[in-house]
């Protein structure tokens, strides 16, 4: 029994609220990604769970049971820590024993579980060394054998590679699935980087302003994103967004975007919009909605390539296109897509969905 | 080629001049005590630098009872007030620089106003302190007396010390299980070890060294520290000043703060030259 409830939970510091009624359920053995940008409080409500930081208002509780005011380390957490915050005095070995030691295990039980953990991670010939001794990628290693020796059933991760280089990243990103995948531990995340939690998460939380945002899995976050927020933050490179008009009529909708008029299913919304389209679904030179557009720049990243081009009155779009177009600065072109693929947000940013669905 | 060779040499000759100025300036006084010391009877007021390896005078001061007993009076103290400072300065350093209260910069600035008054405006009123507490001539009261001195600056440094320990390290600590004085034992004090052996050893040179407080505070022979007792060595008679067993006695007691200065040095630099923890 390792699932969590978070119900109405709030967190305060003075007269600031950084956690503002939050309600999450996370199953048992689900990896859930708690993304956003920086001071969204994804941090602080990761440190609440672990009992690092006090809970102003609001129920937590692990397995089914309340938690608000147990102790951290009696709370069957394992923690990962952004600076890896290995002990720099004491060798891995003792590294990954020490909460062992401190539950006042037998040292020989203790040699046991270490030795098991670091086959694991394959960290076994490090263990007499020293953290300062060891790369970024192996100290990060250690730090999750740390958290892996106690065989808690919830595992906390709170930014755990942003220390690391690009290389180092995505070979720990891998590790770490695979970790997930072999003990099937409950799993909370909390990174910045929206590829991480798109790779790893069974559901993502969106947090913004200390609240969330969204929940859903990576592909419903991407393809309904329910705001703006979440649109212009899940994928990569980011949404764009062009102004456009949307009017009501009967049966059906009308949409104007850059001058170019094309009819949708009817959504009950009159006025001004943005419409999101994602750099990869747009179609050059063709699509079911095309609008005139100039070439600024092709970034070609090998297998395919990045064309930023200006539409209308210096509105930017990107979009990414197989090969390597054969396209010059300042050509003109047309930029089209898929009715379907368009994402409407009308003027309080949030999704606009036909009527029927 | 040749010029910047020739600007070289004279750049090292410049550097090495300066560092044997400044080595003459500072060791001649020491080297001359040293030599004096081994002189004896009238040679020593004879100017000759390279003495004659007498032993006689460090047989005399060794062979004096008061003056052992104040070498170990002075060690008693030494060592009760490096241990008792660094202890109460540990648990107030946890406290001012980890814990969150308030009042706590009215605190450390109190710990530093403290350590600022002159000890000459403090005798009088210490001396007070100290026959109301019944210490007067034992070396508690000299212990009493010089922690007044040590721990505020103690207190500063490990506080500041402790403060710039990184957070995460103390919370990992926390989800690994551990009470705060726990943290503090295991955690804590081993990442603090060059912080504590300089101000340990701080501790005890002032201690080693102080003469007012020791003056003022022992009556009787048998439990003076050895500053004062080198002071009161006297000759056997009112016409004779023994330099050399001056001298000798100086010596001896320089020994231990050169040991333990060359034991620690090691760990005093890398203290102060290792501050990051990420590696």
């Amino acid at each position: 029994m390792s699932g969590i409830d978070l119900t109405d939970v709030v967190k305060r510091f003075g007269a600031l609220t950084v956690i503002d009624k939050v309600n999450l359920r996370v199953g048992e053995g689900e990896f859930v990604v708690f993304v956003g940008p920086s001071g969204c409080g994804k941090s602080t409500l990761l440190r609440m769970i672990a009992g690092l930081e006090e809970i102003s208002d609001g129920e937590l509780q692990i397995g089914g049971k309340r938690m608000n005011e147990t102790p951290p380390a009696e709370r069957g957490i394992a923690m990962v820590f952004q600076s890896y915050a290995l002990y720099p005095h004491m060798s891995v070995e003792r590294n990954l024993g020490f909460a062992l030691e401190t539950a006042r295990l037998a040292a020989g039980e203790i040699k046991e579980r270490v030795s098991k953990v670091a086959r694991f991670l394959k960290i076994e010939h490090l263990l007499h060394r020293r953290p300062a001794q060891l790369s970024g990628g192996q100290q990060q290693r250690v730090a999750i054998g740390r958290a892996l020796v106690r065989s808690q059933k919830l595992f906390l991760f709170d930014e755990p590679l942003s220390n690391l280089d690009a290389d180092l990243r995505m070979e720990m990103r891998v590790e770490i699935a695979r970790i997930h995948r072999e003990l099937k531990a409950t799993t909370v995340y909390v990174t910045h980087d929206q590829l991480e939690a798109m790779t790893l998460a069974d559901r993502i939380v969106v947090l913004k302003d200390g609240r969330i945002a969204q929940v859903g899995t990576p592909m419903e976050l991407y393809e309904r994103p329910a705001s703006k927020f979440v649109a212009s933050f899940i994928g990569a490179p980011r949404m764009n967004f062009l102004p456009g008009t949307l009017r009501r009529d009967t049966g059906a909708s009308r949409l104007e975007v850059m001058g170019v008029t094309h009819t949708l299913d009817r959504i009950d919304y009159d006025g001004e919009i943005s419409i999101g389209l994602r750099p990869e679904d747009l179609i050059l030179g063709g699509g079911e909605v095309q609008i005139p557009a100039q070439v600024l720049l092709v970034e070609p990243l090998g297998g395919e390539a990045l064309v930023h081009a200006r539409v209308g009155d210096g509105q930017m779009l990107v979009m990414k296109v197989q090969g390597k177009p054969d396209l010059r600065p300042n050509a003109d072109i047309t930029v089209g897509w898929m009715r379907s693929k368009a994402h409407l947000f009308g003027a309080d940013e949030l999704a606009l969905r036909a009527a029927e669905a | 080629m040749v010029r910047s060779n020739t600007r070289k040499r004279l750049h090292q000759v410049a550097i090495y001049s300066l560092f044997g100025i400044v080595a003459l300036y500072t060791l001649f006084p020491f080297y001359w005590m040293i030599a004096s010391s081994l002189k004896s009877g009238q040679a020593i007021f004879d100017v000759t630098f390279f003495p004659d390896l007498k032993f006689n005078n460090y047989a005399a001061i060794l062979s004096d009872g008061v003056f052992l007993r104040s070498l170990l009076n002075s060690l008693i103290v030494a060592f009760s007030v490096v241990a008792l400072s660094l202890v109460l300065a540990i648990a107030a350093a946890y406290a001012l620089g980890r814990i969150d209260f308030r009042g706590r910069s009215p605190i450390m600035l109190l710990v530093l106003a403290v350590s600022m008054f002159p000890q000459i405006a403090l005798l009088s009123g210490l001396f007070e302190m100290i026959r109301w507490l019944g210490l007067y001539n034992t070396v508690g009261s000299l212990i009493f007396a010089y922690m007044i001195f040590t721990l505020p600056f103690n207190i500063w440094v490990l506080t500041t010390f402790m403060r710039d320990l990184p957070k995460q390290i103390e919370e990992a600590a926390i989800m690994d299980g551990c009470s705060p004085l726990r943290i503090v034992r295991c955690i804590f004090l081993p990442m603090m070890g060059p912080a504590l052996i300089s101000t340990g050893l701080l501790a005890f040179i002032a201690s080693w060294n102080e003469f007012m407080f020791a003056l003022t505070f022992i009556l009787t022979d048998e439990n003076r520290t050895v500053p004062v007792a080198i002071a009161l060595i006297s000759g056997s008679s009112r016409y004779e000043f023994p330099y050399g067993a001056i001298m000798a006695a100086s010596t001896i007691v320089t020994v231990p703060l050169v040991i333990l200065a060359l034991i620690f040095q090691k760990h005093i630099v890398s203290g102060l030259t290792a501050g990051a923890v990420k590696g």
